[in-house]
């Protein structure tokens, strides 16, 4: 069979695909070949099944939440009307314009990019085979792995014919379930949880480790919890699905957990237990990519792989953080090194977070991890509660967590549970990538009163008591 | 000492000009025996001396840097 020849072959056609292909026709001025090969809905997790529709249900039930649970004297509840299936039908609108608008419209500008639909598999280090419509082979002068990942389910009795959803199928719902079981604690099963209960379902988390979040700091998850469990959710940590069923009013689990067995009724169970890397059908053998224990591709800082000419990039990359921002990043990166300019990509100073109500969010080192590589560190923990502009806001659960280099006084890490987390991480991303020490922090000028001044004020209490301070000394 | 033969796909080039250009940048890396390039194919058959320089090397010549016009990856590595 005659293979179409292509200077840049990619493989899956979702962040990590789009910004490759993007860079790559950036730096030839639209002279390069591209094809580009995917199955499902283009721009893949992230938009369609992902950050956007996963934080747009967020969004909204925030907004059905916030205004039933008053935080300042004098304002008094009112509960907004709320019909689940027209946030639904809003979200899935969404998703399709931000799809059409960020991934089929913005390619479509990029003539020399051919889309081809199919699951592609090594034939040869440059060779792809293509099962689909159009099908064929299709060979590439370079090519790159950005297959991406997909939710996995743990073998659990029962559970298949209770029937369930994953992060990929939950969007589709049109009818709020009252009662709902997640199993799996992490970033995604807490921010589809918190999402339903604000919407006013009742929600029980198992989860299997003995805390949230347990990448981030002990002090956040625990915060998060007591939170969570403020508003209501059910969380079972130390704890295991043991079986699932049919029962006569919905579906049953069963838990085991330190106080023994139980079982409770719910309308649907949520599976959130992680993600596996799309690489089990590529055949990587005759291209010699080699994978980790998990088949998650191994990569060297410039997205090569064990095999020249081949790089990976996004979610079936072997790291510790799966992100879409790293995903992008990732794509530029084998794209630069693929045309012999030197760059690297720096998990160091990526930023990370959680969407809950306060949200979550974290960049570089924690506590724990700075002690275990350099036997020693410094950290400080601020209460919101010492914060003016949260304590008004009547917004005190939460904390900054900032740690640093004993040597140098440099910010190793901070994390960050509050309102608006996600955008304040940023003065932490800089810190901890350009080495700023806290007297820089210190000295810069932050707005008062504001959520952001509670990283200034984090980073005085390295020198004085911050909550016998006045809100005027610098 | 052994020598290869690499094949580059070069973007950017519109016109002869460009593709001495190119050639005389590829030449001027040390290990490069010979450097023939083809502004319609957009393709250099470079032939380089093993123990002097890469295939990827080739891609960090000054000709291509960043702020060049020029382009390049590795087609074929010999
Ligand atoms: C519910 C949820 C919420 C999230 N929220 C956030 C967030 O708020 N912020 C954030 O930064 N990240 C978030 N993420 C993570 C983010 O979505 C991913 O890190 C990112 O989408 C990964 O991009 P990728 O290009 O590596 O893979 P994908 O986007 O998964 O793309 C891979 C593509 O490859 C295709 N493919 C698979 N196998 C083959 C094959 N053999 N041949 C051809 N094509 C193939 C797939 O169908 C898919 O289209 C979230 C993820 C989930 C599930």
């Amino acid at each position: 069979m005659v293979s179409r020849q292509f200077d840049l072959v990619i493989l899956g056609w979702g962040a990590a695909a789009f910004s490759a292909a993007i860079k790559a026709s950036e730096l030839t001025s639209g002279g390069a070949t591209i094809a580009m090969i995917g199955k499902g809905p283009i721009g893949g997790t992230c938009v369609n099944v992902g950050c956007v529709p996963s934080k747009y249900l967020l969004e909204a039930s925030h907004l059905a939440f916030n205004p039933r649970h008053p935080r300042m004297p004098g304002v008094g509840a009112v509960g907004p009307k709320v019909d689940f299936g027209k946030v639904m039908d809003g979200l899935r609108a969404y998703v399709d314009h931000a799809r059409s608008a960020k991934y089929e419209e913005v390619i479509r500008n990029y003539p020399n990019v051919t889309l081809i639909e199919g699951l592609g598999s090594f034939l040869d280090e440059r060779t792809v085979k293509v099962e689909g419509p159009s099908g064929g082979e299709v060979s590439g002068s370079q090519v790159i792995i950005a297959t991406g990942s997909a939710p996995t389910v743990p073998k659990i009795d029962g559970l298949k014919e209770a029937g369930y959803l994953t992060s990929d199928t939950l969007w589709n719902l049109n009818e709020l379930p009252h009662r709902v079981a997640i199993i799996g604690g992490g970033a995604i099963g807490l921010e589809m949880g918190q999402a339903l209960l604000h919407f006013g379902a009742e929600v029980t988390v198992v989860e299997a480790l003995d805390s949230l979040l347990p990448q981030g700091e002990p002090e956040i998850g625990e915060a998060l919890k007591k939170r969570l469990e403020g508003e209501g959710m059910r969380i079972h940590l130390r704890a295991r699905v043991s079986s699932a069923g049919k029962s006569r009013d919905g579906k049953y689990v069963e838990v085991i957990t330190h106080a023994g067995r139980h079982r409770f009724t719910v309308d649907e169970i949520i599976v959130s237990t992680g993600r596996r890397p799309n690489t089990g059908t590529l055949n990587l053998e005759v291209a010699h990519v080699k994978t980790d224990e998990r088949g998650l591709i191994i990569t060297d800082r410039a997205m090569r792989t064990s095999s020249p000419g081949i790089y990976a990039a996004g979610d079936c990359v072997s790291k510790t953080l799966f992100l879409e921002t790293l995903a992008a990043r990732e794509g530029v990166v084998a794209v630069s090194n693929m045309f012999g300019q030197e760059a690297e990509i720096d998990h160091g100073s990526a930023t990370w977070a959680v969407f809950t109500y306060p949200q979550v969010a974290g960049v570089g080192l924690t506590e724990k991890e700075f002690s275990r590589k350099n036997g020693s560190c410094s950290f400080r923990t601020l209460s919101l509660a010492n914060l003016t502009k949260a304590s008004l806001m009547g917004e005190t659960d939460g904390l900054v967590k900032i740690t640093v280099d004993p040597k140098d006084n440099k910010i190793v890490g901070m994390h960050i549970f509050s309102p608006s987390a996600t955008d304040i991480i940023i003065e932490g991303a800089y810190a901890v990538r350009h080495g700023y020490t806290v007297e820089d922090i210190i000295a810069t000028s932050h707005v008062f009163p504001s959520l952001s001044e509670g990283v200034k004020l984090a980073a005085q209490s390295f020198i004085r008591d911050v909550s016998k301070m006045s809100c005027c000394v610098e | 000492m052994t020598t290869k033969n690499v094949e580059l796909r070069v973007f950017g080039m519109t016109c002869d000009d460009c593709a001495r250009t190119v050639a005389q940048g590829l030449r001027s890396r040390k290990g490069v025996e010979e450097a023939v390039v083809d502004v319609r194919t957009g393709t250099a058959e470079v032939t380089i001396e093993d123990s002097a320089v890469t295939p990827e090397d080739l891609l960090r010549v000054p000709i291509f840097g960043e702020r060049s016009h020029y382009k390049a990856l590795v087609k074929r590595a010999g």
